[in-house]
């Protein structure tokens, strides 16, 4: 391993739970294309590509067939050339026709024009090529509508900028030839359910120009991302290229767990401070690190820490730099210039560098807590990937999620990266985007949205006047501008925000949705944001806004909130025995009545309040267990309470990770008497209202969950349970072994061969990586 | 009747006065939507044409009994407006038609309309009136500039409401009134445009200096410059005010750029006997004899007595009273060279200097 940045385990208290080398792997290429015209030989030969990776080959020759296409492949392996190439043969082929590139973010179209620019320059026609998004000088617009070869934007001005205004873009849309949608798996989930929606609409309005585009997906690694192509697309023909011809440098995988502190409480060394000793040393020695923080605040605190650590005489603010949302462009331009040539040896950095933004290669990469998901966590880690060698090493904070994942590498490495998961047909997200489809154009009487019926849908907007039909067809009949009313990115419309007060500018520091918020930012409570606390001051519940103030207390505020639970109808189960499942939807009511203040360490009690909030209710899908009287009779009722807490707080943690969403996508209800059931029932629901198609993947994954939930509280360290574990109520006597009763009883198996299992998947590992 | 089916179109002539001056064969064009966004789902719901004729001013208009009739409306629209030389809208230019363009397309017609010229009213209100007007609407406009007070059942933000209303339900209530509102206010497109091509020509009456930069401005900008010298050296014409001064420094800043320094000289001393409060006026004089005199003394002293007669204003100077104060020191700071081209515009000077303050209006 001398190639490899020093990293020794001896030099750190913790346990190194995974430390494992991929090999390293040789370039498999592929002739250029025969048919590739000579002036873009000539045109990547000046940029030095005399051959093709294997996979940008295959990808070629599939658009060349006319078929849709996903390309997996791992960060760095030239993925864009893959959707490039055959888009620039074809324009150079038939220059009146038209690409519209689709990325999450500004930012990183920013990155791609400038680097399809750099290829096109040395083609000898004049190819257009512009981003188009809210940062468009209005004097610019015109001439990219018109003249616009290549269009680069986001979903989100596609929804409310080019769909409503497709008259504008006639010359676009009727010489559409290819869309391509990179960093494809971002679009899971809601957001994903809903750029699902605007992709039906997007083929709509293709229809009526007579386009019928080629679609060519990008993704990192995901589980099922044909599957995902599948449903954002509704294309049935789509082509799979995932096999990587790029070569790839020796690879060291190290997950550190920090020692614990507090055996009961679950604290351990802050991953932080850990994280600042094993990059300091790499940057000191000029070995290029970067360093992810989960948070802004996270990469200011380890901005500083890293630059103190470096020798004064060196000029330490321009080698460590910090790079999130919230710098401008120019600023992050620089840079990432700095990072390719070597002047930057260290950045610290958010999610943001997470996406295909080109920094080059470094060498080493150190994950301050989970990203979230393992998709994320591999496209990090992808980050160091020298052909000299690289080192990769994430170090776990003491939530939940990251015990269970740095205890587990063998899910980590075994479980295929996340499945994206959407559910375009969602009532609510339907309705809203019929609507921006009604005003886009007519509907004829028999037409769908994409493949959902609609037709009835349409017989209620005409009921409360938005639509009215006329001559065979529904046409839109309010002034309101309906993709405006719509965002693409917020969970629920009305989600309180969180302003922080203390600043002279009051800043906004998050928000959280309706139905949480009167648990976590009563008037009083102590909330805790990105590791730091603040008191909420005031909660404007008319106006949805929470002032808060950061302070530094000794307790923290735990609301007490009945939460009730009612079936309104179950589509499947209930079935198994012992424990049993079933999935449906679902009514949540929530009252917060009260809130204790509790002190640290030794959990007494310190203060009460009273919360004078409306009831909550939440019309959602749900899956729900209920466990069977044998099971529990000998329980106490305070040990089955913490029992089924426990399990709940578990399950909602293990079913994020496979389900590869926020853990605040989903709630979770442990009641000891269910009146739907009649039994002990835990129900783990959406916070979206009429969900996106979580619950009944949740149903399906039944067994996978109690079995990773009974790990993770097998696992957990602490003796009776902590909150890691069991959560809220940890302190009742027997809470985590009536916990794994429960669990074990409906799992049904014992605890898995762990080292067996890691040893079978690192195969795995190595060939997706 | 259109290749489309009918289409509701009615029409009627109605009298009208002569005009004075006679905009010529213009088409007249106002149209109710149903939004005022724009994008796709904004209908066309209602259309007058004005055109005046030998006998008086023929209106037509067109309406959409319903949305799936679109073709119909849009083809009788677009014949009517094709007989006309020139359109004339009131804020066309950014709203009827792009609204009207996207229907085109919407309806698969060929959308392009092909006229020779399309003023919009609204612009030149906007050049000619704005210091006059704190809003610009079609009815501000009408009780400010052509002096009348229209008695509309129908406010416009209410116009869309009762064509839904209609859809909806049939009612028939506000309906009418939102198509005599649309009538109304093409008729007044035509008297406004005469109005506007009078006071373009300079030939209104009671126009104050305000009204004549306003206008010079306007000439200025669209390229007519003689106009524009005309209407700028009207407005100077006017003793006192902040418009005459206004004007008299484009033109100091105009004489100066065409080399007429004694020309720019002969209109400050003006200035200063009238506007001395005006902060303008003595950095113009400052920036002359720094600049084109060469004269950093002279200049010194103008900004100094600046400060002095205006201490609230002394701040902004006190800039240029540093750099003055280090040239003087520096002694003149003038060479050679600079001295040369001072006395080839000098030359240029005598050629285009010409009379400029008299011949006012």
């Amino acid at each position: 391993m001398s190639g490899l940045p020093r990293f020794d385990s001896a030099d750190f208290p913790g346990d190194i739970t995974l430390d494992h080398v991929i090999p390293a792997a040789t370039a498999e290429f592929a002739q250029l294309p025969t048919d590739l015209r000579p002036e873009l030989v000539a045109a990547l030969g000046r940029r030095g590509i005399e051959r093709l990776y294997s996979h940008q080959a295959e990808a070629y020759d599939a658009v060349k067939r006319g078929r849709h296409l996903v390309v997996v492949t791992p960060t760095a392996s030239g993925k864009t050339l893959c959707y490039n190439l055959p888009v620039l043969q074809r324009l150079l082929e038939r220059p009146e026709k038209r690409a519209l590139y689709v990325y999450p973010t500004k930012a990183l179209a920013q990155d791609q024009l400038a680097e399809l620019g750099a290829l096109k320059s040395g083609l000898p026609i004049d190819l257009r090529v512009d981003t188009y998004d809210g940062d468009t000088p209005p004097g610019r617009r015109t001439a990219i509508r018109e003249g616009g070869h290549i269009v680069m934007t986001n979903p989100d001005m596609l929804h409310t900028g080019l769909l409503p205004h497709h008259t504008r873009w006639r010359r676009l849309f009727s010489s559409l030839e290819f869309v391509v949608i990179d960093e494809l798996h971002t679009y899971r989930g809601l957001f994903g359910s809903q750029v699902a929606n605007v992709i039906r609409r997007l083929k709509r309005i293709c229809a009526f120009y007579g386009s019928h585009p080629t679609f060519i997906c990008a993704s990192a690694t995901i589980r099922n991302p044909r599957e995902l192509a599948t449903r954002l697309l509704e294309e049935q023909d789509i082509a799979l290229v995932d096999r990587s011809g790029a070569p790839r440098g020796e690879r060291r995988l190290v997950f550190y767990n920090p020692p614990l502190l507090n055996r009961d409480l679950g604290v351990r060394r802050s991953s932080m401070l850990e994280a600042r000793r094993i990059a300091a040393p790499w940057i000191r020695a000029g070995v290029q690190t970067i360093v992810f923080c989960r948070s802004r605040l996270a990469v200011e605190v380890m901005l500083s820490y890293l630059r103190q650590d470096l020798d004064p005489r060196l000029d330490s603010s321009r080698r460590v730099r910090g790079y999130r949302a919230g710098y401008l462009p120019l600023h992050r331009r620089e840079i990432e210039a700095g990072l390719r040539s070597g002047d930057i040896t260290g950045v610290v950095s958010t999610n943001a560098l997470e996406l295909g933004i080109d920094i080059g290669s470094l060498q080493c990469a150190v994950l301050v807590g989970y990203p979230g998901t393992i998709a994320s966590t591999w496209q990090q880690l992808g980050r160091a990937g020298r052909r000299s060698g690289s080192v990769g090493v994430f170090v776990a904070s003491s939530s939940p999620l990251d015990q269970f994942i740095v205890r587990h590498p063998e899910y980590f490495l075994g479980t295929d990266p996340e499945e994206g998961l959407i559910d375009p047909d969602n009532l609510l997200l339907l309705a809203a985007h019929l609507q921006a489809g009604l005003f886009e154009l007519p509907f004829m009487e028999d037409e769908r949205l994409g493949a959902a019926d609609v037709q009835e849908l349409l017989q209620l907007f005409e009921e409360d006047g938005s639509a009215t039909r006329s001559a065979g067809r529904w046409f839109w009949s309010r002034q309101a501008f309906p993709a405006e009313e719509v965002h693409l990115r917020r969970i629920l419309a009305d989600n309180v925000v969180i302003i922080d007060t203390s600043q002279p500018r009051p800043s906004v520091i998050g928000e959280m949705d309706q139905f949480t918020a009167p648990v976590l930012l009563h008037e009083e409570a102590v909330y805790l944001h990105e590791g730091a606390q603040y008191h909420v001051d005031r909660l404007d519940w008319d106006e949805k806004k929470a002032y808060v103030r950061p302070v530094s207390v000794d307790y923290y505020t735990d609301a007490l909130a009945s939460v009730t639970v009612r079936v309104l109808d179950t589509f499947a189960g209930p079935d198994g025995d012992g424990v049993t499942r079933s999935h449906g939807e679902v009514k949540i009511t929530s009252l917060a009545s009260m809130f204790k203040k509790i002190r640290f360490h030794t959990h007494e009690n310190i203060g009460a309040g009273p919360i004078h909030l409306p009831e909550q209710t939440l019309h959602t899908t749900g899956y729900w267990i209920t466990v069977e009287g044998g099971l529990w009779q000998s329980l106490g009722a305070e040990t089955l309470e913490a029992g089924l807490q426990g399990m709940a707080h578990s399950l909602r943690h293990v079913a994020s990770l496979r389900l590869m969403c926020d853990p605040r996508d989903l709630g979770a209800v442990a009641e000891v008497r269910s009146v739907t059931t009649q039994l002990p029932t835990v129900t783990v629901f959406e916070m979206y209202p009429g969900g996106v198609g979580f619950a009944p993947r949740l149903y399906e994954l039944h067994r996978e969950l109690l079995a990773d939930a009974a790990e993770l509280v097998r696992d957990c360290p602490c003796a009776a349970g902590c909150p890691s574990c069991v959560g809220p109520l940890h302190l009742v006597e027997g809470a985590k072994e009536a916990c794994l009763k429960l669990l074990e009883a409906g799992d049904g198996s014992a605890a898995r061969d762990s080292v067996a299992q890691v040893r079978e998947l690192l195969g795995a590992a190595e060939q997706r990586s | 009747m259109t290749p489309f089916g009918s289409a509701a179109v009615r029409q009627d002539v109605i009298p009208l006065p002569r005009l004075d001056p006679d905009p010529g064969s213009v088409a007249y064009v106002d149209t109710e939507t149903t939004g005022l966004g724009g994008g796709a789902g904004t209908y066309v719901f209602a259309a007058a044409v004005a055109t005046p004729i030998d006998c008086g001013l023929r209106v037509a208009q067109f309406f959409l009994p319903e949305p799936g009739m679109e073709s119909a409306f849009l083809h009788a629209l677009r014949e009517e407006l094709e007989r006309a030389e020139s359109l004339a809208t009131f804020n066309g230019g950014s709203f009827d038609l792009p609204v009207l363009r996207t229907r085109w397309v919407m309806a698969r017609m060929p959308g392009e309309l092909s006229h020779a010229a399309h003023v919009d009213l609204l612009t030149l209100v906007r050049a000619l009136y704005r210091h006059r007007l704190e809003t610009c609407t079609l009815r501000f406009v009408e009780e400010r500039v052509l002096g009348y007070e229209r008695d509309d059942p129908l406010p416009s933000a209410l116009v869309p409401e009762a064509y839904f209303d209609y859809l909806r339900a049939g009612s028939l209530d506000f309906l009418e009134a939102a198509l005599e509102h649309n009538r109304l206010d093409v008729i007044s497109l035509v008297h406004l445009h005469s109005r506007l091509l009078r006071r373009l020509q300079g030939a209104d009456v009671d126009m104050d200096a305000d009204d004549w930069l306003a206008l010079g401005r306007h000439r200025w900008r669209r390229g007519a410059r003689a106009d524009g010298w005309r209407a700028l050296r009207n407005a100077t014409a006017f003793a006192q005010g902040e418009a005459s001064a206004t004007a008299g420094l484009l033109i100091t800043r105009r004489l100066v750029r065409r080399g007429s320094i004694a020309g720019a000289d002969q209109l400050l001393n003006w200035l200063e006997s009238g506007a001395r409060e005006d902060m303008r006026v003595s950095l113009a004089r400052a920036r002359l004899l720094e600049w084109h005199r060469r004269d950093p003394e002279q200049a010194l002293m103008v900004v100094e007595d600046a400060q002095r007669r205006m201490p609230d204003a002394a701040g902004d100077l006190e800039h240029r009273r540093t750099r003055l104060l280090r040239k003087v020191e520096l002694g003149g700071g003038d060479r050679l060279g600079r001295r040369r081209k001072r006395r080839q515009r000098d030359v240029r000077e005598v050629q285009l200097e010409a009379p400029i303050l008299d011949g006012t209006a």
